[in-house]
């Protein structure tokens, strides 16, 4: 009686493990699966602020001159272009002379400006103290290159990293392009930095739209997961 | 004395024929309880790491009107945290659902991708003679709908719903 007892009580201890151990795994999977849950949840949304976003058209992206017309009598000095009474935006640039002809493929833009339109602007020589130069024979710059500029800023308000290879802009809600490759490769702030958008970064963002139709956008919006802001441009 | 240590053995041998079975089919039972509440549990994780979003300025979607049926695009972004099938899509403006045979769907990006991975944007065109009728600034609601591809052996579905505005 005495081994029958003994061996009924290893039993009913042992069914007591089994038991013990089948609810111990199936609670440590329930909380490993609602922990996991609860992480997935906890990721926050992206937030960002578009703090402006400029446009600006008929912009002079590029100045030349051919050898034919490089006149004579000059020196080093600066372009500058008006259109009637417009000033193009104070569009300036700089340029080099050899023997008295201005230098072909010397042309350096220091700031771009706008015109009003895509007329070719009247052009102004000066020296470098800003006075018109009178030269022997006028030289004759080529009609410029007009392109759309746009200028924005937007800044990463979450507390999370973004990737700028994640931020999808959209133009008047099409031609959707990530920011990365939305960029000019030059003359963007973010150009040849890395996709990393840190938690209160700043971007200063440049397009040049190459487009030939220069379409005058109205709206830019900026996508990043589940966030989507929109700004009109001034 | 003899017999009834005899029929004691019995009994328990019995007793541990019958125990050992029932515990074999409380184990089998006990098992198969705890996969299929392990399933659904993944299902629903999964359901809440899945998710697709609308993207672009809500207030301008393209419509197209060369066509005989008038063409509504739009775009739709990954925001989950698993590729979707862009295959297994429905969607529904103004409640009318569109069929598959007019809905078109195009990757965004540079490398063009593949597959609907997260953070890949999908152009979405849908015609329908339904659409005909509006005309610029009209707010229409966008319904959209999409299954996961198969994660471990777990497939669910995130949809959105989006007022629009189009703008031709």
């Amino acid at each position: 009686m005495g081994a029958s007892a003994g061996i009924g009580g290893l039993i009913i201890g042992i069914a007591m493990l089994v038991v013990f151990t089948m609810a111990i795994s199936a609670f440590d999977a329930q909380v490993a699966t609602g922990l996991d849950a609860i992480e997935s949840a906890s990721v926050p949304d992206p937030s960002f602020t578009i703090d402006d976003v400029n446009l600006e058209q008929h912009v002079i992206h590029e100045v030349s001159i051919n050898a034919t017309n490089r006149g004579t009598g000059y020196v080093d000095g600066i372009l500058r272009a008006n259109v009637g009474s417009d000033e193009c935006g104070g569009f300036s640039a700089n340029f080099s002379t050899t023997g008295g002809e201005i230098d072909v493929g010397n042309v350096v833009i220091t700031n771009h400006g706008f015109c009003p339109d895509s007329s070719t602007p009247t052009w102004t020589i000066l020296d470098t103290s800003l006075n018109v130069q009178t030269p022997t024979t006028v030289a004759n710059f080529s009609a410029p290159v007009f392109r759309q500029y746009i200028y924005a800023n937007i800044t990463n308000q979450g507390e999370d990293l973004l990737k700028t290879d994640e931020v999808w802009v959209f133009y008047d809600g099409e031609e959707p392009e990530t920011l990365t490759g939305s960029q000019d490769s030059v003359r963007s702030e973010i150009a040849g930095f890395g996709t990393n958008w840190y938690s209160g970064q700043t971007l200063q963002l440049f397009w040049d739209d190459e487009s030939s139709s220069n379409t005058e956008y109205e709206r830019l919006a900026f996508t990043a997961g589940p966030t989507t802001l929109v700004r009109s441009t001034s | 004395m003899a017999d009834g240590g005899v029929s004691t053995y019995i009994m328990l041998i019995t007793a541990l024929l019958v125990s050992s079975s029932v515990s074999a089919v409380l184990i089998q039972e006990w098992s198969s309880t705890s996969r299929i509440i392990q399933q659904q549990q993944r299902g629903l994780q999964l359901t809440e790491e899945l998710g697709i979003d609308f993207a672009g300025d809500p207030m301008n979607v393209n419509i197209d009107r060369s066509g005989t049926e008038h063409e509504i695009t739009f775009y739709v972004l990954n925001t989950g945290e698993h590729p979707m099938d862009q295959t297994k899509f429905q969607v529904l403006v103004d409640g009318l659902a569109i069929p598959n045979t007019a809905v078109s769907i195009s990757f965004v990006g540079t490398p063009t991708p593949t597959e609907w991975n997260p953070n890949v944007l999908i152009e979405v065109a849908v015609t329908n003679t339904s659409f005909n009728s509006y005309t610029d600034n009209t707010d229409i609601s966008v319904f959209v709908t999409a299954t996961s591809e198969v994660v471990s052996g777990v497939s669910s579905s995130a949809s959105f719903n989006q007022e629009v505005r189009l703008n031709g």
